[in-house]
């Protein structure tokens, strides 16, 4: 590891000079230059027994002049005093001013050679020393990278280069814990700041993850995603028009192991019949596969509403919507309360977009008359649970549709996976499985018995792996599971919340059983708050308004107040990243796929 | 002291008593109609000056903390001067030339011992002109000057005042003065022939007229004055104000010579009674120009005050009392006195004052890093507490 002097040296010549300074902020009078909000700068200091190096943000600059007037009177001398000049000296008087904030400190433990990070609870010396970090100088980002490795960090996700200034550091890398997938992941942008370029990132991070820790004798833990692509833009990326190619690309360069092993049985969903390559399919799911709380959860539903549909789902199960539409409800209809028929009338219409051509991706059940149970989603659910990147092409569906899909695999997971920690034995996490789907056969309930019987059948056979052997696995052995939930005030607002959603039990337990939601929207304001506090990890890119901006360093979980200005002047693709796995936010440039993609080497 | 002393009859009584005094002073003042004629007559006009090539002009100025830290009888006085030099220049008006050097700082230990003291003064005296006080003495002309002639160079270095240590005002002084000496010093020594040199001030030697005593910066100056006249370089010190009785109508004068309101690019030589045959300073009035010193008046711009210039008279007879020189010299000092920053005063000298001088923050600093290096060395921080803060005083 670098000494403190080797550090200085590596930060080339003197930036200015500590002038005023608080355990949080900072003043530093500098010369005349060139400089930008977010500069980054190092303060070496020998104040305690071992040498510190501080880390230091500008949020504010001002011109000065060394001690002489006010800039007030001098513009005025030169607006009104005729044949006046400004005389050149050989540096020192015209001053830049620059405020920001003390991110830590960085302490060089002299036994185990190495610098650790703290916040900043300790002062730097009177009149430090003060450098800045240039961009251009691939040392200075070498001393960064030393210094701030823990908040770095050398593991999980690469998602950008930390910014210092407007530029980016090449040399130091930004990586999200793969934990934080499991721990829910709020991505905040106005429309155009770069939100699809991230997750694109995001997704190519996950498959090198996988790609890097498979393998025998490898334990980490694998990780999946599930995306909706609205745009349908994840699989070719911009391939079309000479850019880089998207998962669709990455994959190709598989090898045919890599493939079953990483990929199949598919990565790319889509409403469309006619599929361009293998591992893609026709995203499919059934009326057998949806509950009252999955529409509940994407629909306007008054008490009354739920109430009905949850008795008619109590009554006949996977068959409920059929029932329904088919204006069959029986006259063998248990005890219970009668509804009106305006309430029943109302939930028929909100079904209305389930009903047969209505609809792309659901599909009938009635085995009675021959439509039998027609359903990816079991494949999805064990694709999830084999560590996959799922895409999915959802232009050909209805918004209700999306939205809908993304909730039934969301809660199914959730179901199974609860179901997985309640099991001891393979016989009874088969048990298990039909009670978490609401199939109890003593009580005469079918619930969703055909997923169930499905899911079983691949535990049987080992495509839902949740058995090694005999040994029913731990959940800590599979992989962590994201779900991205885009466009998220349509499912995740407080109305919505209010009945039940079943992204209010999985954004509350949902790290526990290793499944993480990522809430895409465009605003923070329309999210619902008992959501936005369970978001471990935000990343923040150039928001629309004050109003979401103040939203944005309200639910922050670090403190990223000081950053209030810089959320301002974000460009396209520069984010921060605050996360409660790290103990400082950190500005980063996310880079363009486009690019990322050519120079990987892939 | 309590913020209702405005309100007190007694102390209104009084303020109005002095007034009188004050106004009565003023109406007795001479106001001679031939005085004041002398006064239009000598009064002459020079150009606004825009352009300037090959000008050399330079400033320098002192200052300090005095002291920086008090503890016991001892003092701790830190003194810092600056020296500037600048080029004319088309782009820039100025630019200012790297001449090599450093600002001077300085720091005095001055106990309650007699030895002590003297003796660290005037080391610190040698660490900032750069010279020892007999090569200062020896080189000066100042005992030709002053009364009772010349003597050896040990009664002269005897003759030097030391304070003492506590008497923060007369230390002050000296170092402050001495250390801008010595950076104007320095200066002169470096600055190409032609050049002017400006201090801050006046060319008042205040021991002049004593036989024994004197003050070390008082030789400086001198010395300052003689290496300039060697190098061929032009030394004055600027003041800012004239500090001439206000029966001397200056402004008046002006106005009356240029038909003006308030004219401006004016100067004047302050006559004196031996050089002369007159002047317009009342015999018990103060002594302008100084002894060994040549001295004008001068008026840049209608929104600075009107200024003095002290001269080298010994320059001044042998190579700045010509017209043309004369000129020279106020058209380079209007030259250098439109920068946008103290438009109507030579910027080289606000250059080297605003270098020089401490911020309230330095001085904190300042006197955290003496006593941390004073623990450092063993004394005890006890010692330094503030009595005064300590018992509400500051």
């Amino acid at each position: 590891m670098a000494t403190l002097g080797e550090l200085v040296q590596a930060l080339g010549p003197r930036f200015g000079v500590l002038a005023e300074s608080s355990t949080s902020q900072l003043t530093v009078v500098a010369r005349n230059g060139d400089v930008a909000i977010g500069d980054l700068f190092l303060l070496p200091c020998r104040r305690g027994p071992n040498p510190r190096m501080y880390v230091f943000r500008t949020t504010e600059y001002a011109n000065i002049l060394n001690r002489s007037m006010e800039m007030g009177d001098v513009a005025r001398n030169k607006l009104t005093m005729p044949d006046s000049y400004f005389a050149e000296d050989l540096a020192e008087e015209q001053l830049v001013e620059l405020r920001g904030m003390v991110l830590g400190y960085a302490e060089h433990d002299a036994i185990s050679d190495s610098w650790s990070f703290n916040r900043p609870r300790r002062l730097p010396q009177h009149l430090t020393d003060v450098y800045r970090v240039e961009p251009s100088r691939p040392e200075a980002g070498e001393a960064v990278r030393e210094l701030l490795r823990t908040q770095l960090g050398d593991r999980g996700l690469v998602i950008g280069h930390l910014l210092a200034g407007e530029r980016p550091l090449m040399s130091v890398p930004v990586r999200l814990p793969v934990q934080a997938l499991s721990h829910h992941i709020g991505v905040f942008g106005r429309t155009g700041c770069g939100k699809s370029n991230l997750i694109m990132v995001l997704l190519d991070g996950v498959l090198r993850h996988n790609r890097e820790t498979h393998g025998p004798g490898r334990s980490d833990r694998k990780a999946s995603i599930f995306a909706i692509d609205p745009h349908d833009e994840f699989r070719t990326w911009h391939a079309s028009a000479g850019g880089a190619d998207g998962i669709r690309g990455i994959v190709n360069s598989y090898s045919d192991q890599e493939l079953t092993d990483l990929v199949a049985p598919f990565y790319y969903l889509t409403g469309r019949d006619m599929l361009e390559g293998p591992l893609e399919a026709r995203v499919r799911i059934s009326r057998a596969d949806v509950t009252p709380d999955d529409l509940a959860s994407i629909l306007d539903f008054s008490e009354q509403q739920i109430a009905f549909s949850r008795q008619l789902f109590a009554e006949h199960g996977e068959r409920w919507i059929g029932r329904l539409l088919a204006g069959d409800l029986g006259n063998d209809r248990e005890a219970g309360p009668e509804y009106l028929p305006g309430t029943i009338a109302a939930v028929e219409r909100r079904l209305g977009f389930l009903t047969h051509g209505n609809t792309r991706l659901v599909s009938r059940f009635d085995p009675e008359i021959g439509l039998q149970y027609e359903s990816l989603l079991p494949d999805i659910l064990c694709a999830l649970e084999c560590g996959r990147v799922l895409v999915v092409d959802t232009t050909l569906l209805g918004e209700l549709e999306q939205f809908l899909l993304n909730t039934i695999v969301a809660r199914a997971l959730f179901a199974l996976r609860r179901a997985l920690r309640l099991a001891d034995t393979p016989q009874r996490l088969r048990d298990e499985i039909f009670v978490a789907f609401g199939t109890d056969d003593p009580n005469g309930r079918i619930g969703q018995r055909a997923l169930a019987e499905q899911l079983v059948a691949r535990l049987n056979d080992g495509r839902l792996p949740y058995l090694d052997d005999v040994r029913v696995k731990f959940l800590e052995e599979l992989p962590l599971v994201h779900i991205l939930v885009e466009e998220a005030p349509s499912v995740l607002n407080p109305a919505r919340m209010r009945f039940g959603s079943v992204f209010r039990d999985i954004s509350r337990q949902g790290r526990k059983f290793g499944i993480g939601l990522g809430v895409v929207s465009q605003q923070v304001t329309e999210i619902d708050a008992g959501v936005l506090t369970q978001l471990n990890t935000q990343l923040t890119m150039a928001l629309g308004n004050a109003d979401e901006r103040r939203e944005a360093v309200r639910s922050a979980s670090a403190d990223i107040g000081n950053f209030m200005q810089e959320l301002q002047v974000l460009d396209r693709g520069q984010l921060l990243l605050a996360t409660s796995l790290r103990d400082i936010a950190l500005p980063i440039q996310v880079p363009n796929f486009d690019f990322a993609e050519a120079n990987s080497g892939r | 002291m309590r913020f209702d002393l405005h309100l007190r009859q007694n102390v209104r009584q009084r303020l109005a008593d002095m007034s009188s005094q004050m106004a009565l002073w003023d109406a007795g003042a001479s106001h001679s109609t031939e005085l004041y004629s002398r006064l239009v007559d000598a009064i002459q006009p020079f150009s606004h000056t825009t352009v300037a090539s090959d000008l050399f002009v330079g400033g320098a100025d002192g200052t300090g903390d005095f002291p920086v830290v008090a503890y016991g009888d001892s003092f701790v006085y830190a003194t810092v001067a600056a020296a500037t030099l600048y080029e004319s220049d088309p782009v820039h008006g100025l630019r200012e030339v790297d001449t090599g050097l450093n600002p001077l700082v300085e720091f005095t230990w001055l106990s309650g011992s007699a030895q002590q003291r003297t003796a660290s003064l005037l080391d610190s005296f040698e660490r900032l002109a750069g010279h020892s006080v007999d090569e200062v003495i020896l080189g000066s002309d100042y005992p030709e000057i002053r009364s009772g002639g010349r003597v050896d160079v040990g009664t002269v270095r005897a003759g030097l005042i030391v304070p003492p240590a506590h008497d923060a005002g007369n230390v002050g002084v000296q170092l402050r003065t001495t250390a801008e000496l010595a950076a104007a010093l320095r200066l002169i020594e470096t600055a190409p022939p032609g050049a002017f040199v400006f201090t801050d001030g006046t060319m008042t030697l205040p021991f002049v007229h004593r036989n024994r005593q004197s003050l070390f910066f008082e030789h400086l100056r001198r010395y300052c004055c003689v290496r300039a006249r060697e190098r061929g370089v032009t030394f004055a010190a600027l003041s800012k104000s004239h500090g001439l009785p206000s029966g001397v109508r200056l402004d008046e004068a002006a106005r009356d010579k240029f038909g003006q309101s308030v004219p401006e690019h004016w100067f004047l030589r302050m006559p004196e009674a031996d050089r002369d045959g007159w002047s317009p300073v009342p015999p018990d009035g103060p002594r302008v120009p100084p002894v060994g010193a040549v001295t004008y008046l001068f008026r840049l711009h209608r929104t600075t005050p009107v200024m003095r210039l002290d001269l080298d008279a010994h320059h001044w007879e042998v190579a700045g009392k010509s017209p043309e020189t004369v000129r020279r010299l106020f058209e380079a000092l209007d030259y250098a006195g439109h920068d946008q920053r103290c438009f109507g005063y030579p910027y080289p000298i606000k250059a080297a004052h605003d270098r020089a001088s401490l911020s309230q923050p330095e001085r904190v600093a300042l006197k955290k890093l003496v006593v941390d290096a004073a623990i450092g060395a063993g004394l005890k921080r006890s010692l330094f507490r503030d009595a005064s803060q300590a018992t509400g005083h500051a």
